[in-house]
């Protein structure tokens, strides 16, 4: 996986959702670890899409549920566009 | 049957600092919390004149609920957290249903709102997926009663009277109705603003914003009663105050910072931005009735004066009709200009030091030479008035004014 899509994803949840630096893991569950709910969930994908310029269908956005999912789906995405 | 209703806390975020004895400091040193903003000068205003809160740390309020907070949310919240933590108030006090909230500000944050438009109006297709799910939450009007009752878990009525310049006095006022009538047993009311290059041009629009060269000294920007005196200066903060029944502030010992005595809210209902000596005398009136005194019983006035020609002189217009000479009257906007939403609870917080000290302050930047003569006819004071500690007249009453001819009066003083 790029090293710079992991990079902007975790200086997203460090900046925005002010989670520790080192809590950042890619086994962590945003929602039971991090303690996301709807409105967390959702400004986190508008600012991936926003900075990535990408936009994964609904269903998938749903399904993101760790950190891992994240960089998957970027990562994907972001390929596909290039 | 109605209740005499108390203030037991108080707290805030201000230009002179962020705790009501920081303020009283201020207030009485004579300090002026007015700076010059160069950077207005880029968007075009002619004023850059400002009151700006003293740097504070947003992080005391979780991200969690600090998230959908525009900086005038933020402020509200910790000046309310403040109030209800000097007032005593437990937990299970906060989260009562019987407890409330009377909050309010001119409008949602400005800041968020001017992000807003900047997304919304973008040159480019599809920006407005841009926006977060909190931009929303930020800019409503209700944006500073919503984040208090989340953030402290209040489960009460929440009162967000936005009206304008009045909106925090009102706000208390409609605290002290809940209270006085049974409705509610605790209110925390107050008001906010968040400072922006937009509201100053509101008044610059229309004339009313003092302008200084930007190598003048900001501190003598702001002069209320002066003959010489230029427009109102736009400043920042918030303040709150935690109201509850007399016999439950006595029930569990308390200690009592004031009273609220009488309220009255009117409306000009004759012109949108023109301020109405009929209309503020009347309101002053209707609180006396409200507080069942009369007014040669009030010692003191703190009135709205903002320093513009117009609106200064209808104040002094209505306080002469009422009270002639009778009253001691000044204005906190010489120090710390015109708080918008918070001005009224701010300067209600002032009141309520005075109170204390037993002592009325001046207007900053008003001597007796300066005084507009044509506002001679009313007691405007020049130098600090001292209180007997058993002053008769220990009342006060506080003015708030706004666009859309609303009018609102306190009567305040001691239990």
């Amino acid at each position: 996986m790029d090293h710079e899509i992991k990079s902007v994803i975790d200086d997203i949840l460090v900046d925005t959702f002010e989670i520790a630096p080192d809590q950042i893991a890619a086994d962590k569950n945003l929602f039971t670890d991090y303690g996301f709910d709807s409105l967390d969930a959702i400004d986190l994908i508008v600012k991936f899409q926003n900075h990535f310029q990408i936009k994964p269908p609904e269903q998938e956005l749903r399904n993101i549920q760790t950190v891992a999912d994240i960089y998957e789906l970027v990562d994907r995405y972001v390929k596909r566009s290039a | 049957m109605t209740r005499r209703v108390v203030i037991t806390g108080m707290g805030l975020i201000s230009p002179l600092g962020h705790s009501p004895d920081e303020l009283w400091q201020g207030l009485s040193a004579g300090e002026s919390a007015i700076a010059h903003q160069p950077s207005w000068r880029d968007k075009g205003l002619a004023t850059t004149l400002a009151s700006a809160a003293r740097p504070y740390d947003p992080k005391v309020i979780s991200r969690r609920h600090r998230r959908s907070m525009s900086p005038v949310a933020t402020m509200a919240a910790m000046a309310a957290g403040q109030a209800m933590t000097a007032a005593g108030w437990t937990d299970e006090l906060i989260q009562h249903p019987r407890t409330g909230i009377g909050f309010a500000s001119t409008m949602g944050g400005s800041s968020a709102i001017e992000s807003f438009y900047e997304t919304i109006v973008a040159k480019r297709q599809g920006a407005i997926a841009d926006l977060e799910s909190t931009t929303f939450l930020k800019i409503m009007s209700h944006t500073c009663a919503a984040h208090i009752a989340l953030t402290y878990g209040i489960p009460g009525r929440v009162v967000a009277s936005c009206v304008a310049c009045a909106a925090s006095t009102q706000s208390i006022g409609f605290g002290y109705e809940a209270i006085k009538y049974g409705l509610q047993d605790r209110m925390v009311c107050g008001g906010a603003e968040e400072l922006h290059f937009s509201v100053a041009q509101t008044f610059e629009v229309l004339g009313a914003t003092a302008q200084l060269p930007i190598d003048d000294d900001p501190a003598g920007a702001s002069r209320p009663f002066a003959a010489d005196r230029i427009g109102l200066v736009v400043g920042e903060g918030a303040g709150a105050l935690a109201l509850e029944s007399l016999e439950g502030a006595k029930a569990r010992g308390a200690a009592i910072l004031g009273e609220i005595k009488g309220f009255a809210t009117t409306n000009d209902a004759r012109h949108m931005t023109s301020p109405d000596s009929r209309g503020m005398a009347d309101c002053m009136a209707a609180a006396l009735i409200d507080a069942k005194v009369a007014a040669r019983d009030i010692g003191y006035i703190n009135a709205h004066a903002t320093a513009t020609p117009k609106g200064d002189a209808a104040e002094a217009g209505a306080i002469a009709e009422l009270f002639g000479d009778g009253a001691a009257v000044s204005s906190f906007k010489g120090h710390f200009g015109h708080l918008m939403g918070a001005s009224g609870v701010v300067e209600t917080i002032g009141c309520l030091q005075m109170l204390r000290h037993r002592v009325w302050l001046p207007t900053r930047n008003l001597t007796a030479e300066r005084i507009d003569p044509a506002l001679a006819r009313i007691g405007l004071l020049t130098e600090p008035r001292e209180l007997a500690s058993a002053e008769r007249r220990a009342l006060l009453i506080k003015n708030s004014f706004a666009f859309g001819g609303i009018n609102s009066s306190l009567v305040i003083g001691d239990v």
